[in-house]
């Protein structure tokens, strides 16, 4: 089948981020996840949660939350500035300060000290009520019901401070939610969910949820289902229902519980099938409603997310060089060398340990959006939001130098993604209107060379790009699905892909028979002929037997597409948790063949084997993968980020006491 | 033979006297075995068939409380012996320190000269005018609003993170994790080899400290 050498990478030290709020769209429905370093992220909920667009933070950024006004997104940082995200290009479109700016005119949540009404008092969280007419604000030791177009206080309402030790630190209302019932829900630091009348300013009733804070709340859409987060990672349902079959008084009562955080929740959202949460430990959780689902499928499952859908690692296929981008820098390492040969599934000895070459910072305050390196390893190429920076490496041995490529043409003021083709020649750097420009590199610098833009079609933002090797094909990806290919000799569109329902993860252009192989989020797979301009034999096959249930249900995209030019029938790819190389020669398997069957296949003869085998040939040996990549001496780099590294620089978590501990 | 017993009388006394005094009692008494085998050689000398006579306690009791007495007074010397040391130790920092100041005259020149107050030329201000797309603010605003992020990220972190929470460290949370996981391990520190080796690290510089320390103090 296949030796490979691996060199199992953990050096790549990836952190992710916070998530500090959340913000569901009902009518595309997307979920929109603010990440405590200034970043938003566009997750398409009925497309396997795939992560469709990202807009990267920057330094010092701080978001406090998020909201939708139609199409639009808004968020509110801590200064009370606001700021509003152009979605289609993927960054911000502008920000407001908080001194230009009405108090009353948003709908978002912030902190800021506040003269309202002659007290000076800390707002912590807000809440409109539906008519527009009323604010709810959470403050400390009490909420406030203020009428937006007086600005006087209708009603306070007093938080109690809770017993023993607690009594002498004051209650913060960390979140509130108005109804359009009038009833107003507070969580506070006490661990209590109160529920408020707004006429009489009175309490109703107190749920007392967890000994630490409350932190986030939520309402579903038609007000029947409320969700609490707890700074202990628990998540409490609410629902609206009524204590007695048939009577019609409805009340608030708590449910479900849900334990799927180690840290501080600090935002929840209800989606119509499912409850979303993210906190500290960076992780996006979805826990499907089970009496929401009518079929048992992969929506039904318990989903977690923990790393980008996007490749933050990149090879230097032909000098043994990986680049690793960080937010704020960018690291370009050597591998390692070993020496001699082993069995199967040992550990080779180390000849040369992989050296760290170089440490890039950026410049400014904005985080990297993209980057990439050549194959030849002599060119290095990262984008801002605002910037794009191009260097030329020198690597003799031991000294690594680097110049940077000071006259850029206008064109590459910033890019979506950028691809060197397979020779390093040129760079393609993807742009607004989803258009790609092309340049030239030499030695005496780089040269714009022209634009590829598409014949129609949408104007959003390209996420993938593919060379072919022979450098006379590129396709790129957008957001809406769009998969064009363009000809590099006469730079004009050659085809179009017919546009799939799910999103491309990833895709690759095969070296010798120039098919284009795409990965879709619903883990579909399909080979386009670029030549023919239509879907090969092979991808109708595919099509039309349908892949193996086990395929289907796994819950993580896969990033990278490569082929191996000793073996041109075979496809790797990885996803997660998993490595597979294909053999399109192999059949395919049917519902009832036995799809993880390596180890079997290692017990059977020779003969045996060739009877048993199918095209799927999935190593489950590496975790928490962010990358593979096969380099040209014919072996595999696995970057892995095992879970339990990130969980051990993530920030402090609440002491819990578990029983016999 | 006669160890053996001796440890028998000495565990009666110990149920009559405080536990911190203890240990105390039973290494001075290894030392003052004169006075105690007195009493306990009347014992041997009576036959095996007689039942032992009832010890006098207040015998006992005197020595006991005279041998606590003697404990406390050693601590007490111990004490002032430190006591001496340090003083000595921060008389020697003292003139370290009164030798690596600049000359008393020299301190007194810099304190009589006045500060000199760096001034404007505000002449000719008049003829002075932005550019239009200029915009001047305060040093002061500016740093005011950046002032009021801070103190809101203050406010937050101290609320989450500050005095009163009951917080914990990643580390013990996933050691307790694996501790009831389905395949049980060692704590974290110990698994997973760069956490262990910051903590090692860490323990093997204060062992180094420490000893040094020890060597440190005169005398």
């Amino acid at each position: 089948m296949g030796e490979f050498k691996v060199h199992r990478v953990r050096f790549f030290d990836y952190m992710p981020s916070g998530i500090r709020a959340l913000a569901f769209n009902g009518d595309t429905e997307r979920m929109a996840v603010a990440r405590m370093d200034g970043s938003v992220e566009i997750f398409h909920c009925s497309d396997r949660f795939f992560q469709e667009k990202i807009i990267p933070g920057r330094e010092q950024c701080g978001i406090e939350g998020l909201s939708w006004v139609g199409e639009r997104l808004f968020s509110a940082g801590l200064n009370g500035g606001i700021t509003e995200y152009d979605l289609t290009n993927q960054k911000v479109k502008y920000t407001i300060d908080a001194y230009k700016i009405p108090w009353y005119t948003f709908l978002i949540l912030c902190f800021y000290h506040l003269n309202l009404d002659r007290q000076k008092s800390r707002i912590v969280s807000l809440s409109w009520h539906t008519s527009g007419s009323k604010i709810a604000a959470g403050m400390m030791d009490m909420i406030q019901i203020f009428n937006v177009e007086t600005g006087h206080s209708i009603h306070r309402m007093l938080a109690d401070r809770g017993v023993g030790t607690s009594r002498s630190k004051e209650c913060v209302v960390w979140s509130v939610v108005y109804l359009s019932d009038g009833t107003i829900v507070s969580g506070d630091s006490v661990g209590m969910v109160k529920l408020w009348d707004d006429q009489t300013g009175t309490l109703i009733k107190s749920h007392n949820v967890t000994k630490c804070d409350v932190l986030a709340l939520s309402v579903s859409q038609n007000e029947d289902s409320l969700v609490a987060g707890t700074s202990e990672g628990t998540v409490v349902q609410f629902q609206f229902v009524s204590m007695v079959l048939g009577k019609d008084d409805k009340e608030w009562v708590r449910t479900r519980t849900f334990k799927n955080h180690t840290h501080d929740i600090r935002a929840v959202a209800e989606i119509t099938t499912a409850v979303v949460s993210g906190g500290m430990d960076a992780q996006l959780v979805v826990k499907p409603l089970l009496d929401k689902i009518e079929v048992r499928s992969a929506a039904s499952a318990l989903r977690k997310i923990h790393f980008p859908h996007r490749r933050l690692v990149f090879c230097a296929r032909n000098s043994g060089l990986m680049l690793f981008q960080y937010p704020g820098h960018l690291e370009l390492w050597r591998l390692g060398e070993s020496e001699g040969k082993g069995i199967p599934g040992s550990s080779l000895f180390v000849k040369r340990n992989p050296e760290k070459l170089l440490h890039l910072k950026v410049k400014g305050e904005d985080h990297i959006r993209c980057s990439a390196v050549s194959p030849c390893g002599e060119w290095i190429v990262y984008s801002t939001a605002s910037s794009l920076r191009l260097y030329r490496l020198h690597c003799d041995n031991n000294n690594v130098s680097i110049t940077k490529i000071s006259k850029l043409p206008k064109v590459l003021s910033s890019a979506n993604q950028l691809c060197f083709s397979s020779d390093s020649s040129h760079l393609f750097s993807a742009s607004t209107q989803s258009s790609v420009h092309i340049v030239s590199l030499s030695q005496s610098g780089c040269k714009f060379v022209g634009t590829l833009k598409p014949k129609s079609g949408s104007h959003q933002a390209i996420h993938l790009l593919a060379a072919s090797e022979d450098g006379e094909w590129l396709a790129s990806a957008n957001s809406d699905h769009e998969v064009h290919i363009y000809n590099l000799q006469t730079r004009k569109a050659h085809c179009t892909v017919p546009v799939y329902s799910s999103a491309v993860t990833a895709m690759g252009i095969h070296p010798t028979t120039n098919c284009l192989f795409m990965m879709y989020a619903d883990q579909q797979m399909c080979e386009y002929s670029i030549e023919q301009k239509q879907y090969t034999d092979w991808s109708r096959t595919v099509q039309r037997k349908g892949l193996h249930r086990l395929w289907m249900e796994r819950d993580t995209p896969c990033l990278n597409v490569m082929f191996n030019p000793q073996n041109p029938s075979h496809v790797i790819l990885h996803d997660t948790y998993m490595l597979c190389i294909i053999d399109q020669s192999l059949p395919l398997p049917d519902d009832k063949t036995q799809f993880y069957n390596q180890l079997t296949l290692k017990s059977l003869t020779e003969d045996q084997r060739k009877s048993h085998s199918h095209a799927f040939k999935v190593c489950k040996t590496f975790k928490d993968i962010l990358c593979v990549e096969l380099i040209s001496d014919q072996s595999l780099v696995v970057v892995e980020r095992p879970l339990e590294d990130v969980a051990t620089q993530l920030p402090a978590p609440i002491k819990q006491k578990k029983f016999a501990t | 033979f006669a160890l053996h017993f001796f440890l028998f009388v000495v565990g009666f006394l110990i149920w009559r006297v405080p536990s911190s005094v203890c240990t105390k009692i039973r290494l001075n008494t290894f030392k003052e075995t004169d006075t105690m085998s007195e009493l306990t050689q009347a014992q041997f000398e009576s036959s095996d068939d007689e039942l032992p006579e009832e010890l006098a306690f207040d015998e006992s009791k005197s020595a006991a409380l005279k041998s606590v007495k003697d404990a406390l007074d050693a601590a007490k010397r111990e004490k002032n012996l430190l006591k001496e040391k340090r003083r000595k130790r921060q008389q020697l920092f003292q003139e370290q320190k009164k030798r690596k100041r600049l000359p008393q005259e020299l301190l007194e020149e810099f304190d009589a000269e006045p500060q000199k107050v760096p001034s404007v030329d505000m002449e000719n201000m008049s003829d002075f005018s932005l550019p239009v797309s200029y915009r001047v603010m305060r040093i002061k605003d500016e740093s005011a609003a950046k002032s009021l992020q801070q103190r809101a990220m203050d406010f937050v972190q101290s609320r989450l993170y500050g005095s009163g929470t009951n917080r914990t460290t990643n580390a013990e949370l996933l050691s307790l994790k694996k501790k009831r996981g389905a395949s049980q391990g060692a704590a974290v520190e110990f698994a997973n080899k760069k956490l262990g080796a910051y903590k090692k690290a860490r323990i093997t510089r204060s062992n180094k400290r420490f000893i040094r320390q020890q060597k440190l103090i005169p005398f």
